[in-house]
């Protein structure tokens, strides 16, 4: 579903990632790990199509098509959808409107009829559910005045409604108390699927007990550096990332 | 008499017609006199550096002749705004041209009928708030008509005025002057909407003068839709006495030129004020508003916030002055303007500022201009909302609150409606948004 090949991207003049290889087939869960300022993030907003991230490089195909030569919201359409680290709070625009809003492009763009207020409303409470989110949170102004726990189950709550085909999740475990990290990790695991591709990028690998991946790669110095099953997250909580150094060459165990 | 003269001017009468008691004579007199003086204000002026009137003072507009087909007018204006009123006054091109139902509390009229029948009431406040030059003392030269209300006890229903520049074939001029009297422990709200008519130029030079008296409470907001051969030229005069509330809350979309001057003195102690407002321009569209704020007795509080989007190759300007006199110890005085910027073309002026006489002051100013949020641009696209829409949705929600703000939920909708209609992509937000 997903192929990079040797994406190297600047960020402002400089190289963040350098040489990313990776695969991801429809149904699997993969993780990302690494240490700050691996790359990690910036491999979340190239995939979601964010300004600023100069591709040197290498390309990324998403169903056989070049993600790169897509707008943001003609990812969206066609499947991709990034659970931001750090929602954004839009005041002035309620979290209702601003899924139906998206809900509604994204099936305008797949060629499906739009959902009127009343079969959304109904259609967002049903998607609300899985991440306990209530009515109040989903009239309020999109994040605005939410904790960090309600705005990560904002964002799966999202996920939800939009029906990815590839999520990727950047560091959603990071701000949340163990019970918001439950609520979330039910969300995501409910929402796992064979047709579902799920990247799960992540520093530690707490997140990683709640949703257990099918793959772990380690990302450092913007290359994935190891690739293994989900005991290599054991091994890099024993010994760190200090352990897989600068090592150029992918290694796979 | 002078030769033949053009533009304005000439509308300026050398003589003031004996209508009314003595003070309205001479009050009227004294306009046509200072103004034929000292002129129509120029770049000169602090007050007009930014605001060009020169088209407006060389063109010729007839005096709009008095309407005769009120029920038209009645059901036009209903149709703009989009309701049935509970209290709905209609005025066009200057004059009162119908009363749609009645509320408790309040007693409405025509102008000219109550400075026949009961002008003392009007003394001491008509053409005493407002200021007497300019585009004012056009106004006190040449009102034919306007309204008075008269707000008694608690109003239960909003007291909608609507005015109406009628369509014409030539350039026409109107002069609606409004005195609103708040009497102690009163409370009202009152929608005040000017609304165009398409067709040929068109000049509205209105005052509006409101005493709020002891301890009473006014709603009143000002929507003012323009269009391209709109010029719009108002002056709204407030003055507060002891423990009164008064919250001004406007909209101006558009027009050649739409023009606010509001004055609000907050006269006896306690007294508090709200001056909201949002505007757009787009095209050649120029919008000014010339906000002062004066705090003459002790505790008063002003908040002042307006936002700005400024689109194409329009024009606003904001000047909000705050002046606390030394009497005026434990003055709040707050002001805020933001500004959304859309093209390089468009150009905002803005400058709050604050002239403090006394050492007992809480106060704060500022004013921003900037672009669209990249960040969250970025966020709503990345869920499938496409450019153009993310951006009219995130400009739309930047005046969205203010606009919310007004206290008469078919006239917020009205004016949201109308922000929308002005957005490129404002349908499809109406759509997701319903």
């Amino acid at each position: 579903m997903l192929k990079i090949e040797n994406l190297h991207v600047r960020v402002d003049g400089k190289a963040i990632l350098k040489g990313l290889n990776l695969e991801l087939h429809a149904g699997e869960v993969a993780a990302i790990m690494g240490p700050n300022g691996s790359g990690k993030s910036t491999l979340s907003y190239v995939l979601a199509g964010r300004e600023g991230y100069e591709v040197t490089e290498g390309r990324v195909l998403y169903d056989g098509k070049d993600l790169l030569a897509m707008a943001p919201e003609e990812r969206a359409a066609s499947g991709v959808f990034l659970a931001f680290q750090y929602p954004i709070e839009i005041p002035g625009v309620s979290n209702v409107y601003f899924m139906k809003a998206a809900v509604n492009a994204v099936r305008k763009a797949r060629g499906e009829s739009e959902l009127d207020a009343i079969q959304f409303m109904r259609f967002a409470r049903e998607k609300a559910k899985l991440v306990k989110l209530d009515d109040a949170l989903l009239k309020r102004a999109v994040n605005e005045g939410f904790s960090g726990g309600e705005k990560k189950r904002n964002e799966i709550f999202q996920m939800a409604a939009l029906e990815p085909r590839l999520a990727i999740l950047d560091e959603t475990d990071s701000g949340l108390d163990i019970d918001a990290l439950r609520i979330v990790s039910e969300g995501v695991n409910a929402l796992r699927s064979p047709e579902r591709a799920m990247l799960l990028i992540t520093h530690y690998q707490r997140l990683l007990e709640h949703i257990v991946p099918d793959r772990i790669h380690v990302l450092v110095d913007g290359r994935i550096v190891r690739s293994g099953d989900r005991t290599l997250a054991h091994e890099l909580e024993a010994e760190g990332y200090a352990a897989f150094g600068k090592a150029g060459a992918t290694a796979s165990v | 008499m002078s030769a033949h003269e053009e533009g304005l001017m000439a509308a300026v009468p050398r003589t003031a017609p004996s209508v009314g008691p003595e003070w309205l004579t001479s009050l009227r007199r004294e306009a046509s006199e200072r103004l034929r003086e000292s002129g129509f204000p120029g770049k000169k002026h602090e007050k007009w550096r930014f605001t060009s009137v020169r088209e407006v003072v060389g063109t010729s507009f007839e005096a709009a002749a008095p309407p005769s087909d009120e029920a038209a007018l009645m059901r036009w204006a209903s149709e703009q705004l989009g309701d049935e009123a509970a209290l709905r006054i209609v005025l066009a091109d200057g004059r009162l041209v119908g009363v749609e139902g009645e509320a408790a509390g309040v007693r409405v009229e025509s102008l000219a009928k109550a400075i026949e029948s009961d002008a003392s009431a009007l003394e001491g406040v008509l053409g005493q708030l407002a200021p007497r030059e300019h585009f004012a003392a056009l106004n006190a030269a040449l009102f034919q008509d306007g309204a008075l209300v008269r707000i008694t006890g608690e109003v239960p229903t909003p007291i909608q005025l609507v005015h109406v520049a009628r369509e014409s074939e030539s350039p026409t001029a109107a002069y609606p002057r409004i005195v609103v009297l708040a009497a102690p422990g009163s409370r009202a709200t009152l929608i005040e909407s000017y609304l165009a008519q398409p067709g040929a130029k068109h000049l509205t030079s209105a005052v509006t003068e409101v005493l709020v008296d002891e301890d009473a409470r006014l709603e009143h907001a000002r929507f003012v839709l323009g269009h391209e051969r709109t010029f719009h030229l108002a002056y709204l005069a407030v003055r507060q006495a002891r423990g009164s509330f008064y919250a001004s809350r406007v909209v101006t979309l558009g027009g050649a030129l739409s023009r606010l001057d509001l004055d609000a003195q907050l006269a006896g102690e306690g007294a508090e004020v709200v001056l909201e407002g949002v505007y757009h321009v787009d095209g050649t569209e120029h919008v000014d508003h010339q906000l002062w704020v004066e705090h003459a007795a002790p505790h008063t509080t002003s908040t002042t916030r307006y936002r700005g989007i400024l689109d194409g190759k329009g024009h606003a300007v904001l000047n909000a002055m705050g002046i606390v006199r030394p009497s005026a110890r434990g003055t709040v005085a707050h002001q805020e303007n933001r500004n959304l910027l859309l093209s390089d073309d468009a150009t905002i002026d803005t400058k709050p500022h604050l002239e403090i006489e006394t050492d007992d002051v809480k106060a704060s100013h500022g004013a921003t201009i900037g672009a669209v949020d990249d960040a969250a641009l970025f966020y709503l696209r990345a869920r499938g909302i496409p450019e153009a829409e993310a951006r009219d949705l995130l400009t739309f929600a930047f005046v969205r609150e203010l606009v919310e703000h007004i206290p008469h939920e078919p006239t917020a909708r009205a004016a949201s409606e109308a922000v929308l209609g002005r957005l490129p992509s404002g349908a499809r937000i109406r759509e997701v948004t319903a």
